[in-house]
This record gives structure tokens, sequence and C-alpha cells, in this order.
């Protein structure tokens, strides 16, 4: 299994890099054969042999330059979102993916393989914790934004609001989730701290990939060895227990 | 008219404030009301210096006060920090006499970054002094972009010297290729290296063109000597410039001239900068450098970041670093490390933020826990509301899980240590939640740095 994470220099801001990194912890713990290559700014990139991307956030001139770089490679993207090979993007990163990026002087245009429209400002930041839901994971997900844009034109809503803001400010949803894309302001460790989710992403993973799941709950055995030992589960429970309650407290 | 009222009024509220001993804020509210261009009208002294940046500039202003004031300068300081223009109104308004002319001959300020540029919209300084900027709140600032394009918009087209750390590629912008620019920066640092040693990499590529930076040496994190071949982009040369080498351990060099003694244990390298920038500071505030090195020998900091206590038989210090800020927790991951022999290492975090309400835990993972493997290292205790998530965010390193111990509530991690504790403690946790471990423990004297 190949993952790529594309930019871990450019779009590097908030911790993301434990993402890509306990996706691998978790398919070598499965005793998988995984890689995770890196490719940044200017490094060729042979799209096609890649079972999943993963793409983090970064500072808004970084953004625009991930996509001057991207730009070559727009077809080749397409082709395979549309094939369903799983992307994650997060923070600013999924931005890259619209159609135009606007702000207050000028615009430019994104990769443009979907439709929503980006518009960005340089007066006030939103920076704030989340609690959001999905169809795709029966519990709800946790998570921090920090963001200055606007998104508008989403139809394939990857998260519905219950806590924070969405795609701007007063949306209810959030996010985008079309084929296996999945794009959200969410910034940060977000596999990490959502281990129900994390769970799900593995299945659909290896569903693609070796046609069988192996992370549905009945099947899991928890090794002792490794870091991802019952300790480490304990742990990883018991943070996102312990911040889902802290924010539903907020929330009222 | 309404500058005389302002004044008058300010003065009143101010004086019967401090008989009720309320706060500083409401004179300079109701004093902006009567005249919101009051501070534009003001006869500022000669000399006025802004510190800002995101770590350090507590530590600077304090020594640059000590310095002025071993010195006998006539100045006012707002120590703490308000950050609210109402109190610093307050204080330029306290100063003056009822014409409006300060009677300071020099005013020193601490901002922090946010609202340095605020600050900047009200009244110009004559020198602006940037310690550095890093990955800090983000519900404050954002990222680090996002603080520097604040601060610019309000010194383009200034005369505003600008006082800046060299070996910072951001905080390099504000000065790159202008005039009105002060340097410092460190050539040797003990500890430097050819390959940059935290977890990410801020200096990869060149803020002002975006090319790949290429680098000489990192002093620390992405603190160096850095040029860009595309854009000529690169660390200026420095009209301050340290040099701290094996040689010369009690203490570093200025321009290989003036020695600054270090009598303290438990310094994280950043307090070198601070060092380096207070001796800038003052020397452009109009002190002779020789007075500079004297008065620095006195200098008995009340905000030092260095709490000794004792837990039963066992000795602890507490590096009070800053939650949310990945270069203020490696540097004190350092100091722990560099002690060099068996400790016991304690990380509480227990309320991320004083201010805003945020559970974002990203920066753990900005933070390099990797040297923790160091074997000197015999335990990790870790506590307080997000022991969980640190616990998680450590199990992805190489750092032995045996070594791992989580509390959630700080008495039992106490408790804990009563009974287990190998060695030296150090605890790292932030001002908000030191209270919490230090009313369980016997602390010793806080400014017990002998002058
Ligand atoms: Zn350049």
């Amino acid at each position: 299994m190949k993952v790529l994470h594309l930019y871990p220099n450019l779009m590097n801001l908030y911790g993301e890099r434990a993402n890509p990194l306990i996706l691998y912890l978790y398919l070598k713990n499965k005793g998988i054969q995984v890689t995770v290559e890196e490719r940044d700014f200017g490094d060729e990139i042979n799209f096609k042999t890649y079972d999943v991307v993963y793409i983090g956030s970064g500072l808004e001139s970084n953004r625009k330059q991930a996509v001057k770089d991207l730009f070559k490679y727009r077809e080749e993207i397409l082709e395979l979102i549309e094939s369903g090979v799983i992307f994650l993007a997060t923070g600013n990163s999924f931005e890259i993916f619209g159609r135009n990026i606007y702000s207050e002087a000028s615009f430019y245009k994104s990769l443009g393989i979907f439709d929503f429209e980006t518009s960005e400002q340089s007066k006030k930041r939103f920076a704030f914790d989340v609690i959001f839901e999905t169809e795709f994971c029966a519990k709800p997900i946790i998570g921090s934004i920090n963001k200055c844009t606007e998104i508008h034109g989403i139809e394939d809503h990857f998260f519905k609001v219950n806590f924070g803001f969405g795609d701007f400010y007063n949306s209810e949803y959030e996010g985008i989730r079309k084929y296996n894309f999945f794009g959200t302001h969410i910034t940060g460790p977000i596999l990490v701290r959502n281990p129900y989710f994390l769970e799900n992403f593995l299945d659909l993973l290896l569903k693609r990939v070796k046609g069988e799941e192996v992370f549905n709950d009945k099947k899991r055995e928890i090794s002792n060895t490794g870091i991802l030992n019952k300790s480490f589960e304990t742990y990883v429970r018991r943070a996102y227990e312990l911040t889902l309650l802290r924010l539903k407290t907020l929330e009222v | 008219m309404k500058k005389f009222t302002a004044i008058l009024v300010c003065k009143v509220l101010r004086f019967i404030g401090k008989a009720l001993k309320r706060g500083t804020s409401l004179p300079g509210k109701i004093a902006l009301k009567i005249d919101p261009n009051i501070l534009k009208k003001i006869e500022m002294p000669r000399r006025i210096l802004i510190v800002t940046g995101s770590n350090g500039k507590t530590s600077t202003v304090e020594m640059i006060a000590h310095i002025l004031e071993k010195n006998s300068k006539k100045f006012a300081f707002n120590k703490g920090g308000s950050n609210q223009i109402q109190g610093v109104t307050t204080f330029i308004l306290d100063d003056c006499n009822l014409f409006g002319r300060a009677k300071s001959d020099i005013f020193l300020f601490e901002a922090d970054e946010h609202f340095a540029k605020r600050m900047l919209n009200f009244f110009k300084p004559t020198h602006l002094l940037i310690t550095n900027l890093y990955r800090d709140q983000q519900v404050r600032n954002g990222n680090p972009e996002w603080v520097y394009k604040g601060i610019e918009q309000s010194v383009n087209n200034t005369d505003i010297t600008m006082v800046l750390n060299a070996n910072d590629p951001l905080v390099s912008c504000f000065g790159f290729n202008k005039e009105n620019t002060v340097w410092f920066g460190f050539d040797n640092m003990i500890g430097t290296t050819r390959e940059i040693t935290s977890v990410y990499n801020d200096g990869k590529f060149c803020p002002k063109c975006k090319n790949f930076l290429e680098y000489e040496y990192y002093h620390y994190n992405h603190i160096g000597k850095f040029c860009c071949e595309n854009c000529g982009f690169k660390t200026a040369k420095t009209q301050y410039t340290g040099n701290y080498t094996e040689e010369e351990k009690e203490g570093f060099l200025i321009n290989n001239e003036y020695k600054i003694k270090i009598s303290f244990e438990n310094i994280s390298i950043g307090f070198y900068y601070n060092l380096l920038a207070a001796f800038a500071g003052s020397n452009l505030l109009g002190i002779k450098a020789e007075d500079i090195c004297k008065s620095l020998e006195s200098f008995v900091s009340k905000i030092f970041r260095v709490v000794k206590f004792d837990l039963d038989k066992y000795n602890g210090v507490l590096l009070i670093s800053k939650h949310e800020n990945s270069v203020s927790y490696d540097q004190s991951i350092r100091v722990i490390v560099e002690y060099n022999e068996p400790c016991t290492a304690v990380i509480i975090v227990d309320n991320i933020s004083r201010k805003y309400s945020t559970n974002n835990i990203s920066w753990f993972y900005d933070i390099d826990f990797e040297m923790f493997k160091s074997e000197k290292v015999k335990k990790i205790i870790l506590s307080g509301f997000y022991c969980n998530d640190l616990a998680v965010c450590l199990s992805l390193t190489e750092i032995p899980i045996e070594k791992i111990s989580v509390f959630e509530k700080i008495p039992d991690c106490i408790k804990y240590l009563r009974d287990n504790t190998e060695g030296k403690i150090f605890v790292i946790t932030c001002f908000s939640d030191k209270d919490k471990f230090l009313e369980e423990v016997a602390v010793c004297d806080v400014n017990e740095i002998d002058s």
C-alpha cells in the first residue's frame, strides 16, 4: 500500500504530520506492507501509483504555491478522484481542489476539480473548536478550525455542523465528500483525535485495496506490542470522550 | 481644548482609581472618548521603544527596564504589558503634564504581536524591536504569516527604526532592503547544527519569493543563517552580534568585545537571544555598552522562568513554558535533556489558554518529544486534562512506552512522584497551570539567582 503525503513542508502548519503517521502505524501494525512517500514543492509526482493521498493546511501564500505546482497534474488528479482513490485534504488545502480563490484585491484559478469557490479576506481570522456529524461515522467528529476564508457552492457536504460553524459564517454544513475525496477545514491531527472515524477510514482504504474489511470492531485485535497496545487505545478513546464532553458543555 | 480636557479627566480618574485600587483601563477609555486622536497630539519623549514577538518579549523588556533604571534614566514602562489601548492611553497621559508633554525621556512598551499592530495605529514609536515570530496561540494569532502581515501594514512607509532578529526569516522580512533597520543575531552558538532538528521547518521556503531557503546552520528550530539563491533574501549583517562558544561557556560575547556573564542554571537558548535583544534595545536608547554589561550583572529577574521546589527528598525545577508554542516546549525539553543526569520529566497541560476557550492540541505534534528518548530521562509523567492527548502524541514517537505514566488529576501525579521519582524532577507547564502543581510542593526561592 502506498500513501502519498503531499507537500509535507509547503503545506504544514498544525501538527498534521500526525495524520499520515497514524495511517502508517496502524497499517504496519496490521501486517500490511505500507510506505508513505513525501513529495514536496517541485518534486516529480506520479499520482497513479498511490492508494491514498493526504494533504494538510499551510500558510495562505503556500497554498497558492501548491496550486501553481499542481496545475500540471490537474487531469491526472481529476481522473484519480473520479476513479475513487482516497483523498484526505485538511485545513485550507481542500480549497485547492475548488474553482477559484478570491482575495480582496484579486483572484486566482484553482484546480477546479469541484465547483465550489473560496473567498479570502485579511481582516479577521476565525479559530474555533467544532463538533461535526457525518454519515460516514456513527460518532461525532471533534476538531479545531483556523481560517480566513469562506467557501460557497458545495453540494456534496461532508459534515453537518453540531457546534461551531461550517463553510461560511452560519453555514450548517462543512467540507466536501464526493467519490472518496474527503475535504474539511478541520486542521491538525484529525485522524488521531477521532479514533472511530479513523477506523472507518481504514476500512474504506482496505476494502478498496485488498477487498476486505480488516478494521471493523469484531475482527479487531489489539496487539500488546508496538505503539498500538491496549493503553494506547485507552488514551485515544479517553482523550476523544473528554474533549467531546467538554465541547458539548460549551454548546449549551 | 479637547486635548486638555482629555488629559485632565484621565488624570483625575487615574488619581481616584489609584486610591480605590482600580484597573488602569477606564481613565484611558474616557480620554479616548473625549478625543480619539489624543495620543497623536501628545508631545512624546524623544525615544519610544516597543518590544514585540512570540517569545521572550517580557524577559527582554524587563531587562531593558532594569538597565535603564540602573543608569538613572527617566523612563516609563508598561510593566506587565497591558494589551489594551485604553490601558496604554492611561499610561501615557499619566506621564504627561497638563499641556500634553511627556515627563519621561523614554517610553518602553511590551506588546503582544496582535496588540502591537493596533498600538501602531494610535502612535508611532521611534524603535520597534521584534524578537521572533513563531507558531503560537492559534486563536489569537492565526499563523505566523498572518501576524507578519498585520504588523507589516502598520510599519510600512513609516520612519520607525526596526530592531530585528536577523536569524529569524519571517522577522527579517520587515527589514529586507530597507533603511532604518538594526539587526541582532548570533554567529556562533553552542549546539548549532547543519540540519534542522525540530519536527517541522518554518524556514523551508523563502518568505519573500517561496523558493527553497538554504541554511548554513541552525541555532535552534528554524533560527539560523539562511540565504535564498533566487531573490537574495538572507540573514542580514548584524550590528549586534553574539558569539557563544565552548571556550567562553560562562557567558557570551557581543561584538567580540562585551561580555555578558550568565550565572543562572537551566537557561533555555531563547534566553540568550533575549539578552542580546536587551543589549541592542538599551544601547539604542542611549546606554553605553560598558554600562549595559555592568547593569546586566546585577539583573535578578522577577519573571525568570525557572522555579525550584522540593518534593520530599527530591529536588525539582519547574520550567515555565508556553502552551500552544512548540518552540518554547522544544527549548524546555532541551534543558532537561542537556542536564544529562538521571531525571524524571513531568508535563502538565490542564488548561490550554488563559484568555481563550480552546481545545486545540495540534501543537503537541509540532513539539520534538523524540528528545525524551535520552536514557537519562528515566520517567515521563503526563498530567492534567489533556494528559491522554499527550500520551497519544508521545506514543507515536520512539520513546519506550514503559517510561510513560498518565494522571488526569495533578494531585495523583504528585502522589506518584513521591514514591516513584528517579533523579531530579523537571516539570514543564505554563503560567496558567503552574500553581496547580506548585501549591502541592515546597517552593524554594523563585528569585534564587545570585547577582
Ligand atoms: Zn527568495
